[in-house]
C-alpha cells in the first residue's frame, strides 16, 4: 500500500466532515476572495469610464462587506468541525498504534525508549494529520486559482500564463528538493526523539540526580542534545518557511513583469485599469497565499512520509492498512465497557513445556553512540541458551541464579514478553504461536521484579479495569499482604500512587502488583523475586497462605526465599543463561556448587545475625 | 528558633532574573543575540522600504500609460520594479534564516533553563508531574514558542514596519487619504489587540490536557509489561479515550474563541479593501486625484490588511504559543519549597562547613508529611554518632525511606530538626550537604546515556579507568567488557542490557565513585541481588562504610545485624531505638520479640531468624 493511499484511507475515516470542510473552503477562497478582485475590477472600470456606471462605488463597497459577513458564518461552522475531524484522525492513529504496541510482546514493542516513542505518538501523528487537514485548504485555494484563471483567460491568455508562473516554479523547486526535505526532516525527528527520551528518563530519576548534585551536569547534557537538534531543526524549518512563505516577494517580481506587458496593452486600450487591478490582485493572492500554501503542503507531504515511516516502525511491521484501520475513537457518547473474560474450561492448565528455548538480546543500539566503533558485535544481557522446562498442574517451580544469569529473561520469554529466537513454548501441548495473546489472565498472571504503576488510584492499579463485582478484591489485598499498608494510607484504596508510583515505597509497589496478580485468580502465577517487597517471614507467610488457599495453583517464581525453596517441587539453577542443575533443594545442595553458593549466601544473613548474639 | 530564621530567609537559589512574562522572556533570551537581532532589524527595514516604495512605480506606470507614454520608458520602470522586488526577496530569505536560527538558539537556552530550574525543585513538585508531562512542558510547549520566537521578529515586527512605511508614503501622496487610513489602522489594530488574548487562557488548559494525555501515554509505554500480563489493555485504551476527550473539549473551546478573533480579523481585512476602494473612488470622482493614485490607495489598502491576514493565519499558533509561554512562566515561578540557607549563619558571619571524615546524624523531634495534615513521620528523635552504623527497620511503607530523604533534604521537616555533623541541614548549601552523603537506593532509575553517564551522572571529567575499576569491584567486569562500546555503550531502551540486579549494582557504583561522603545510606540496597551476589559484594560494601557513618535501611532483620544501633519504625513512629546489644539482651524489647515471633510463626524455613535465637 503506497503512502498516498494510506493517507487517503485515513482521510476516509471522516470523509463527510472532510467534504463539508472542503466545500466551506471553496466558498471562502474560491468565491469570497475571488469576489474582492472582481468587485475592484468593476469599480475601477466604472470609474475610468471603461465600462458604464451600473453599480456605483457605494453599492460595490457594500457588497464587499456583505461577502465578508457571509464568510464569517461559514468560518464559524468550519472551525469546530476542523478540530473534531483533526482529533478523530489523530486519536485513530494513536489508538491503533497504542493497541498494536500493547498487543505485541512487550519486550520488543518499542524501537527505542518510551520517551522516544512519545515523540512519535505526539509529533509524527500530528504531522500526518495536519497535512490532511490542510488538504481541504488546498482545494479551496485551487478553486480560487481556477476561478481566477477562467476570468483572466477571457481577458488576456498570455498574461494569465504569467500569473501562474510562480505556482509552477514552486512545484519544480519542491520536486528538486524532495530528497533533501525527507532527510532533513527524518534527522530532525530523530534528534527530537533523543531529547524527549532524555527528559522522560531524567525526570524519573530526580532523587538520584539531586543526591549526586548532578542537576547542572544534566542541564549541560540536555543543552548538548538540544544543540545537536538545532542544526536539523533550523534546516527543517527553513525549508518549510522558504517554500511556504518565501514566495511573497515573487508576486512583486511578477507584478513588475505584468506591469510592463499590461501597460503596453493599456496604451492601445485593449486592457483597462480594472483588468490590471484584477491581474495584480490574483497574482498577489496566488503568490502570497496559494503558492506558499501549496509549497508548504508539498513540503509537509514529504515530511508526513517520514512520519508515516516512523509510525510504521512503532507499529512493528504489521500491514500498513491496519495502521489506519477505522474503528470508533469514542470522542462522544458513553465510553466503551471493558469486557470481562471469565475463566473457561479450556483455560484449565495442565502442562507448560519449554523446548530448547534460546534467546539473545539484540546488540545494544542506543539512539546515539558515544563510542567510536559503530559495529555492535557482542551480545548484551546473557539471554538464554537451550532451556528445557516442564511444569505440570499444581507444581511449584523456583528459579534461582546469580544476577544477570537470565532468571527474569526466562520468565519474560515464558510469558511471551520476549520472543524466543529458537525453541518452543507449549501450553497444554499446543504451541503458543502468538505467545503474547496466550499467557495472560485468566490463564497466567505475573508480578514483575520492578513493577510499573500508573498515576491512578491504588484500586485502579490493582483492578486495571476488572469489574469490582466479579472479583474478590479484599482477598487479593490480603493475599498480597497489603492490608497493613491500607490502614496507614489515609484514603485506603483510593490513594493515588503518583507518577510511576513515587508516592508509595518500592516494597508497596510490588505488593500492589502482587494484589493485581492475585485478583485475577489465574491458573498459574509467575513471580519475579518478591524479596524486595516482603521480609523473609512475611514472604514465607505469603507462600504458605497461598498454597493453603489454592493448592491447585501452579507457580513459577524467581526466588531465593528459603520458604519457597523448601516447598518447591522443582528448583532450576541458572548460570549464564543455561540451566546447569535441577531438582529438589536437598538434591541440589548435594550436587550443585552454584546452589550451595546461593544457599550459603542466604545463610550468611543468618550467620550475621547469629554473630550478634555472641 | 533557628528554624524561624530559615522561614524568613530570602529564596536566593531561585534567581529573580528568571523571566516572569512573555515579553520578559523574549527580552531575556534575545539579549544575548542582540547583534543578530539588530542585523535582522536592518534587513527588515530595507525590505520594508522596498515594499512600501515600489507601488509608487506602479502608480507612475498607470498614469503614464493612461496618458499614452512611450513603451521604452515603461520597460525601464518595469525593470526597476523587478529589481527592487528581487532584492527584497533575497533580503527576506536571509532574514528568515536569521530568525529561525535565533528562534531555536534562544528557545534552546530557554529549554535548558527550564530543565535546570525544574530538576532542582524539591521532590514534592515531582510527585505531581509525570515525566511525560515534563516532556510536554520542557519541550512541547517550547517548540510551539520557538516558532513564535522565530516568526515574531519577521512577521510581527516586519509587518508593523510595512504599515508604518506605507503610512508614510500615503501621507506624502495625499494627507486626506493618509488620515483616513491612519484612522482605519488605529481602529482595526486596537480591536485586534483587545481581542488578542481572548483564547490564551483556554489554550493553556488545552496544553495542560495535552500534557496529561502524553503523561499517561508515557506511563503506559513504560508499564507495557505490567499492562500486558494483567490483560489491562482495554483499561488503558479507555483511559486514553477519556483523556483525549478532555483534550478535545478544551481545544474546541479554545478554537471557538480563536475563531471569533480570526473572523474579526477577516472582517477587518475585507473592510480594508472596501475602505480603500471607496476612498479611491471618492478622490477620483471629485477630481482630487488621478486614476493612478486611486489604484495606489486600493493597492495600499490591500497591503495594510495583508499583515493582518498573515497574523490571522498564525493566530492559532500565536495563541498556543502565548499559552505555552504562560505555562513556561508558571514553571519558572514554581519555587522550591526548600529555602536557601541564610547568607550569614554564625556570629562571625561565616558559613558552616562540615568536618572531614565521618559525620554524626541527628533527628530531633522530626515530624513530616507529604501532606502536612497526614504525617508520615511523627516525633522521631535519633542520634547516630559519627562512624557508627544505624540499622533502620520496619515494614516497607513505615517511613524509613522518607526519614533518610529528610537527611538529603529532598523535603524539609514540618517540625523538628535534622542535623548533619551538628549542623542543621537547612543551614548548609544543598550542594555542600549532598556532597557529603551517599545513597544506594532500592529504586534504580537509569538515565538516558552511556554506562559511564549512568555511573557518574554525566560527569565526563571522571576518568574511564576509575569507572571501570568500580565496575570490576562490583563483579561487573565481564558484563561491561562484553558491551559493544564498553562503558561508553548507551543504555537505551528496555533494560535489555541490564537486569534489575545489575542495575542495583550500578547504584552501588554511583556511591563508590563519590570522593568523600561522611554518611552512607543503604536503602534496601541489596534487595534485588541474589544472596550469593550480595555476599560477593559484601567486602566492597564494607570498604564503602568503613570510617563513615552508615544508615542501613532494611525490612529484613538479618540485614541490619551488623548495626551498632537499631531503630524500629512502626507507622511513622519510633517504636524502639537503642544499642543493638542492649536491645537483644532485653527479652522484652521489640527487636527480641520480633525475632521470637519470626520463629514462633512456625515457618520452618526461616533459618535466618531461627539461628539468631539458637
Amino acid at each position: 500500500m503506497s503512502k498516498l493511499s494510506v493517507l487517503a484511507r485515513l482521510l476516509g475515516y471522516r470523509k463527510w466532515n472532510f467534504l463539508f470542510m472542503t466545500f466551506a473552503r471553496v466558498m471562502v477562497f474560491g468565491v469570497s476572495f475571488q469576489m474582492i478582485g472582481i468587485v475592484s475590477r468593476v469599480l475601477l472600470d466604472e470609474l475610468s469610464g471603461a465600462r458604464p456606471l451600473v453599480f456605483g462605488p457605494w453599492l460595490l463597497c457594500g457588497g464587499l462587506v456583505a461577502i465578508a459577513l457571509a464568510r464569517s458564518v461559514v468560518v464559524f461552522i468550519d472551525v469546530p468541525l476542523h478540530f473534531r475531524t483533526e482529533f478523530a484522525l489523530t486519536s485513530l492513529l494513536r489508538k491503533n498504534v497504542l493497541e498494536r504496541v500493547l498487543s505485541r510482546p512487550a519486550g520488543h514493542a518499542l524501537p527505542h525508549t518510551p520517551g522516544e516513542a512519545i515523540s512519535r505518538l505526539r509529533d509524527d501523528v500530528e504531522g500526518v494529520v495536519k497535512l490532511l487537514m490542510e488538504a481541504s485548504f488546498q482545494v479551496g485555494t485551487l478553486a480560487f486559482a481556477v476561478a481566477g484563471g477562467v476570468i483572466m483567460v477571457g481577458i488576456d491568455p498570455l498574461l494569465t500564463a504569467l500569473v501562474f508562473v510562480p505556482l509552477a516554479v514552486v512545484v519544480v523547486i519542491v520536486r528538486f528538493l524532495r530528497k533533501r526535505i525527507s532527510t532533513v526532516h527524518a534527522r530532525f525527528r530523530r534528534d527530537t526523539g533523543a531529547v524527549t527520551s532524555f527528559i522522560a528518563e531524567l525526570y524519573a530519576a530526580i532523587p538520584a540526580l539531586q543526591a549526586l548534585s548532578a542537576e547542572e551536569r544534566a542541564a549541560h547534557r540536555f543543552q548538548q542534545l538540544n544543540d545537536r537538534r538545532l542544526d536539523g531543526a533550523v534546516r527543517d524549518q527553513l525549508l518549510t518557511k522558504l517554500l511556504s512563505s518565501g514566495f511573497d516577494n515573487m508576486a512583486q517580481i511578477g507584478t513588475g513583469v505584468i506591469m510592463v506587458v499590461a501597460a503596453g496593452a493599456m496604451i492601445d486600450g485593449s486592457f483597462t485599469v480594472g483588468d490590471f487591478s484584477l491581474f495584480v490582485y490574483n497574482l498577489t493572492f496566488l503568490s502570497q497565499q496559494a503558492v506558499g500554501m501549496f509549497g508548504g503542503f508539498l513540503t509537509r507531504l514529504r515530511q508526513a512520509g517520514v512520519s508515516l515511516d516512523r509510525l510504521q516502525e512503532l507499529f512493528g511491521g504489521a500491514e500498513q492498512r491496519t495502521l489506519v484501520a477505522p474503528s470508533s475513537v469514542h470522542l462522544r457518547g458513553p465510553l466503551p465497557k471493558i469486557p470481562f473474560r471469565s475463566k473457561r474450561a479450556d483455560d484449565r492448565f495442565e502442562r507448560l513445556t519449554l523446548e530448547g528455548v534460546s534467546f539473545r538480546y539484540p546488540p545494544a543500539e542506543g539512539l546515539t553512540h558515544t563510542g567510536d566503533s559503530p559495529d555492535g558485535e557482542a551480545t548484551n544481557g546473557v539471554g538464554l541458551r537451550g532451556i528445557d522446562l516442564d511444569v505440570r498442574r499444581g507444581q511449584r517451580v523456583a528459579v534461582v541464579g546469580r544476577i544477570g544469569s537470565g532468571k527474569s529473561t526466562l520468565l519474560r520469554v515464558l510469558l511471551g514478553l520476549l520472543n524466543a529466537d529458537a525453541g518452543r513454548v507449549l501450553w497444554n501441548g499446543r504451541p503458543v504461536d502468538e505467545a503474547a495473546t496466550a499467557m495472560v489472565p485468566p490463564r497466567v498472571a505475573y508480578t514483575p521484579q520492578v513493577p510499573s504503576l500508573l498515576s491512578a488510584s491504588l484500586r485502579d492499579n490493582v483492578l486495571l479495569g476488572l469489574p469490582r463485582a466479579k472479583v474478590d478484591l479484599p482477598s487479593a489485598v490480603r493475599a498480597a499482604m497489603l492490608e497493613t499498608d491500607l490502614e496507614t494510607l489515609e484514603q485506603g484504596l483510593d490513594t493515588v500512587v503518583g507518577p510511576r508510583g513515587v508516592r508509595v515505597s518500592g516494597g508497596q509497589a510490588q505488593r500492589i502488583a502482587a494484589a493485581r496478580m492475585f485478583v485475577r485468580d489465574t491458573e498459574m502465577l509467575v513471580v519475579d523475586d518478591l524479596s524486595s517487597a516482603l521480609d523473609v517471614e512475611t514472604e514465607a507467610l505469603l507462600w504458605r497462605n497461598l498454597f493453603a488457599r489454592s493448592p491447585e495453583v501452579s507457580v513459577v517464581a524467581v526466588s531465593h526465599s528459603q520458604a519457597l525453596l523448601r516447598r518447591a517441587d522443582l528448583i532450576v539453577v541458572l548460570e549464564g543463561g543455561a540451566i546447569t542443575a535441577r531438582g529438589s533443594l536437598d538434591e541440589l545442595l548435594a550436587t550443585s556448587a552454584e546452589m550451595r553458593h546461593l544457599w550459603s549466601g542466604a545463610q550468611a544473613e543468618a550467620e550475621a545475625a547469629r554473630a550478634t548474639q555472641q | 528558633m533557628a528554624a524561624d530564621a530559615y522561614l524568613a530567609a530570602p529564596v536566593t537559589h531561585a534567581p529573580s532574573a528568571l523571566p516572569g512574562t512573555l515579553f520578559g522572556m523574549l527580552r531575556h533570551y534575545l539579549r544575548d543575540r542582540r547583534g543578530t537581532v539588530a542585523l535582522l532589524g536592518v534587513l527588515l527595514l530595507a525590505s520594508t522600504g522596498a515594499q512600501a516604495l515600489t507601488p509608487l512605480i506602479v502608480r507612475h506606470v498607470i498614469d503614464a500609460a493612461t496618458a499614452g507614454a512611450a513603451m521604452a520608458d515603461l520597460v525601464w520602470w518595469g525593470a526597476a520594479y523587478g529589481g527592487a522586488a528581487t532584492l527584497a526577496y533575497v533580503i527576506t530569505v536571509v532574514a528568515t534564516l536569521l530568525s529561525v536560527r535565533i528562534g531555536w538558539q534562544s528557545t534552546n537556552a530557554l529549554r535548558t533553563d527550564l530543565l535546570r530550574h525544574t530538576v532542582r525543585l524539591d521532590l514534592r513538585f515531582h510527585h505531581d508531574h509525570t515525566p511525560g508531562e515534563m516532556i510536554e512542558r520542557v519541550d512541547g510547549d517550547i517548540t510551539l514558542m520557538s516558532n513564535y520566537f522565530a516568526e515574531f521578529a519577521v512577521q510581527i515586527v516586519g509587518n508593523a514596519l510595512v504599515i508604518i512605511g506605507v503610512m508614510a508614503v500615503v501621507f506624502s501622496q495625499d494627507w486626506r487619504v493618509g488620515a483616513v487610513m491612519a484612522g482605519y489602522v488605529v481602529v482595526s489594530w486596537s480591536l485586534l489587540l483587545a481581542l488578542r488574548s481572548i483564547g490564551v487562557e483556554q489554550w493553556q488548559r488545552t496544553r495542560q490536557a495535552s500534557g496529561e494525555l502524553f503523561g499517561f501515554l508515557e506511563e503506559t509505554l513504560t508499564g507495557m509489561e505490567d499492562i500486558h500480563t494483567s490483560a489491562g489493555q482495554p483499561f488503558v485504551i479507555r483511559q486514553f479515550y477519556r483523556l483525549t476527550r478532555r483534550f478535545l473539549r478544551h481545544q474546541i473551546k479554545a478554537a471557538i474563541r480563536t475563531t471569533f478573533m480570526v473572523n474579526s480579523w477577516l472582517m477587518v481585512d475585507t473592510l480594508g479593501y472596501a475602505v480603500g476602494l471607496g476612498l479611491g473612488a471618492l478622490l477620483y470622482l471629485n477630481g482630487w486625484a488621478t486614476l493612478g493614485v486611486a489604484y495606489l490607495v486600493f493597492h495600499y489598502a490591500g497591503m495594510m490588511s495583508r499583515p493582518l491576514r498573515v497574523v490571522t493565519w498564525q493566530m492559532e499558533d500565536l495563541q498556543r504559543a502565548a499559552a505555552a509561554s504562560r505555562r513556561a512562566v508558571r514553571l519558572f515561578r514554581a519555587r522550591s519549597a526548600l529555602p536557601a540557607p541564610p547568607a550569614r549563619f554564625d556570629a562571625g558571619g561565616r558559613r558552616p562547613t562540615l568536618a572531614h571524615g565521618a559525620l554524626a546524624v541527628d533527628f530531633d523531634a522530626v515530624t513530616f508529611g507529604y501532606d502536612p495534615a497526614n504525617p508520615v513521620l511523627e516525633e522521631i528523635s535519633l542520634h547516630v554518632p559519627a562512624g557508627e552504623v544505624l540499622g533502620l527497620i520496619g515494614r516497607t511503607g513505615s517511613g524509613k525511606t522518607t526519614l533518610s530523604r529528610l537527611l538529603f533534604r529532598f523535603y524539609d521537616v514540618d517540625r523538628g530538626t535534622v542535623r548533619l555533623g551538628g549542623h542543621d541541614v537547612r543551614g548548609l548549601e544543598l550542594a555542600d550537604l549532598r556532597a557529603r552523603l551517599a545513597m544506594v537506593n532500592q529504586r534504580v532509575d537509569l538515565v538516558h546515556g552511556s554506562v559511564h553517564d549512568n555511573l557518574t551522572l554525566f560527569d565526563t571529567e571522571l576518568p574511564d579507568e576509575r569507572v571501570q575499576e568500580v565496575l570490576d569491584d562490583l563483579g561487573l567486569g565481564r558484563w561491561w567488557r562484553d558491551l559493544p562500546h564498553g562503558i561508553h555503550t548507551e543504555l537505551a531502551g528496555q533494560n535489555a542490557e541490564l537486569s534489575a540486579g545489575q542495575a542495583q549494582l550500578l547504584a552501588f557504583g554511583r556511591a563508590f565513585l563519590l570522593s568523600a561522603p561522611g554518611v552512607v545510606v543503604l536503602d534496601e540496597a541489596s534487595s534485588r541481588l541474589d544472596p550469593g551476589t550480595e555476599r560477593d559484594i559484601e567486602r566492597a560494601v564494607d570498604r564503602l562504610i568503613a570510617g563513615r557513618t552508615a544508615i542501613i535501611i532494611a525490612h529484613r532483620l538479618a540485614t541490619v545485624m551488623r548495626a551498632d544501633r537499631i531503630a524500629l519504625l512502626d507507622g511513622g513512629r519510633l517504636a524502639e531505638y537503642g544499642r543493638r546489644t542492649d536491645l537483644l539482651a532485653d527479652p522484652a524489647s521489640r527487636l527480641s520479640q520480633l525475632l521470637r515471633s519470626a520463629r514462633g510463626s512456625g515457618v520452618p524455613s526461616a533459618p535466618a531468624t531461627d539461628e539468631v535465637l539458637q
